[in-house]
């Protein structure tokens, strides 16, 4: 009996312990994430980047408006319908406040929720896995009030959530390949939206909605900063999101990802006014905002290179989406629009 | 056979049937593994939490003296993280990095909170550094062109309501949540505390940052004022 409960004992501790899912790696990946984007049917001529720009504080306008964007007849209700559980993966990353830039906004997540409600949606999810305390970090983000009050639910992420997944499309010997990934609230949703503060990455040079679905891998991810740029490129191919939208209210110009000077931030970025940004693209989503809010160059960008080429690989062997990481591109085609709330 | 509760076997242990023994040693060994395993466990778990004064280990006291010492209005940090080497990319990855190439070798971090609003803080994160030649070096490159100076420690600026300064080998990140002028007063004086600690040795005169890892520390009932 002593030997039995100390069992159980070490089993329940282990089973809590934040490093458990790392015994998933290296195991043949069981699941392929679902692409996302599939059921939805655009237009060929649905402009790819809806960009929203306002005053602070204009957070509901924002959203309408970046989202009505890309749909101009439908709006959301192009990309969300009656009976979908949508899951949206916000940056919770860090255990600091909205003002800090760190995380995505908890307004934005707010009528994002609201939208999706109101077109629909019969339930709402809202998952990221953040290194330090989930609970933390979403108390602090706000994330979580937000969530409470407009009736989402935040799935906390535990180690028998996570699963190692096939990186799929051709994608021969991605890091990621066999990672763990937090799955369960992926498992549940029928779509999927990113939303992510647009920061400048001390390692990556840049954190937007590519960056974001890091916040979903388990394990000692830390590990894979030696190769972060193939690995934000294998990001762009392993999620197929139904839309993303790059949260341009507070751009983290310097000393990003975590900030934390007042300097560091600033409404809009380069632009100085506050952005949102909503994308079917994400590649050309964080090329526009790389070169319009953080006011760099995004040839020079290694993983959106990278991000390019897989994606089209991708494309070749059939997945749904877009890989533009030159949005001048869609620019000259009239797949931009912008609109001034 | 002597046994438990003093019964005696009937069966001498060369009458026990091989099955038998087998099933023993399997049970034994099971044990035995799930034993180790649990240790194991417990020793290698990402947080150690105790209170304060509850282990009188000078390595685990240092950081709650270090952020002792509250302004009026304010509670210290009841709470108290510790992060080794290994760990920082725990509290500020992606970041994590650049302090190690630095010589980062570790940070503690606690939460001061207003007492008429728990959610008014200001964050407090002390890096200890190889060198006072390395916090200066970190310092220098996070610090933006038209910082301005603020005389504190031995080098230190501000940035809205938030204090960035150094002093010995720490480098030290006073982040309020907000960027009221009450919220900046409140930084600006905790850091000042801060520093004096420092400069008592509060930090120096424990075991290193590094050599305590990943740990939480607790007082024992509300934070000193």
């Amino acid at each position: 009996m002593a030997a039995g409960l100390a069992g159980a004992g070490g089993y329940w501790l282990r089973e809590r312990s934040p490093e458990a899912h790392d015994a998933l790696r290296g195991q043949p990946p069981s699941l392929v994430l679902r692409d996302y984007f599939a059921p939805v049917t655009l237009p060929p001529d649905a402009p790819r980047i809806a960009v929203a720009i306002g005053d602070e504080g204009q957070f509901e306008a924002l959203v309408r408006a970046a989202l009505a964007g890309l749909d101009r007849e439908r709006g959301v209700r192009r990309f969300i319908g009656p009976n979908d559980v949508v899951l949206i993966k916000p940056n919770v990353g860090f255990d600091r406040p909205p003002a800090m830039g760190a995380t995505t906004h908890p307004e934005l997540v707010r009528w994002l929720v609201r939208l999706c409600r109101e077109a629909g949606a019969r339930e709402v999810l809202i998952a990221d896995y953040p290194i330090e305390s989930p609970e933390a970090c979403f108390a602090r983000s706000g994330i979580a009030r937000v969530a409470g009050e407009e009736g989402a639910r935040v799935v906390s992420a535990t180690p028998r959530d996570f699963a190692a997944v096939s990186v799929r499309w051709a994608l021969a010997g991605s890091l990621l390949s066999g990672w763990p990934v937090f799955v369960e609230p992926l498992r549940r949703a029928t779509k999927l939206i990113g939303i992510a503060p647009v920061k400048d990455h001390n390692l990556s040079r840049a954190s937007i909605t590519l960056k974001n679905w890091y916040g979903l891998l388990g394990g000692r991810r830390n590990q894979l900063h030696q190769a972060i740029h193939e690995v934000i490129s294998d990001l762009a191919v392993l999620f197929s999101p139904t839309f993303v939208i790059a949260d341009g209210t507070r751009v983290m110009l310097t000393n990003g990802p975590t900030g934390g000077r007042s300097t560091d931030v600033r409404p809009g970025g380069v632009l100085g006014r506050s952005v949102v940004v909503a994308a079917t693209d994400p590649v050309a989503c964080d090329a526009w905002c790389y070169e319009n809010l953080l006011g760099r160059d995004p040839a020079e960008l290694t993983y959106l290179k990278l991000a390019r080429q897989k994606v089209a690989t991708a494309a070749a062997l059939g997945r749904c989406g877009f890989g533009e990481s030159d949005w001048r591109a869609y620019n000259r085609q009239g797949l931009i629009v912008t609109t001034h709330v | 056979m002597p046994t438990f509760f003093g019964r005696r076997y009937a069966r001498s242990l060369e009458q026990v049937g091989r099955g038998e023994q087998v099933v023993g040693a399997v049970i034994l060994l099971l044990t035995a593994g799930i034993v180790v395993a649990f240790v194991a466990q417990l020793r290698s778990g990402p947080e150690v939490a105790f209170e304060a004064g509850t282990m009188d280990t000078r390595a685990r006291s240092g950081p709650l003296r270090l952020l002792s010492s509250a302004p009026d209005g304010w509670h210290a940090p009841n709470q108290i993280d510790t992060y080794g080497p290994d760990e920082l990319y725990q509290k500020i990855d992606g970041r994590a990095d650049t302090y190690l190439e630095h010589g980062c070798r570790g940070l503690t971090f606690g939460t001061y909170t207003a007492k008429d609003n728990p959610e008014r803080t200001v964050d407090v994160y002390v890096f200890e550094m190889r060198t006072p030649g390395d916090a200066e070096a970190v310092y220098r490159l996070e610090k933006p062109a038209e910082a301005d100076a603020v005389s504190l420690g031995t080098g230190a600026y501000g940035a809205g309501s938030a204090v960035f300064f150094y002093e010995q080998a720490y480098y030290v990140h006073v982040l309020p949540a907000g960027g009221d002028a009450a919220e900046a007063a409140a930084a600006r004086e905790i850091a000042a505390r801060v520093v004096e600690e420092l400069r008592r040795g509060s930090a120096r005169s424990e075991a290193a940052t590094e050599a305590r890892g990943r740990g939480v520390m607790r007082r024992a009932g509300r934070g000193q004022e």
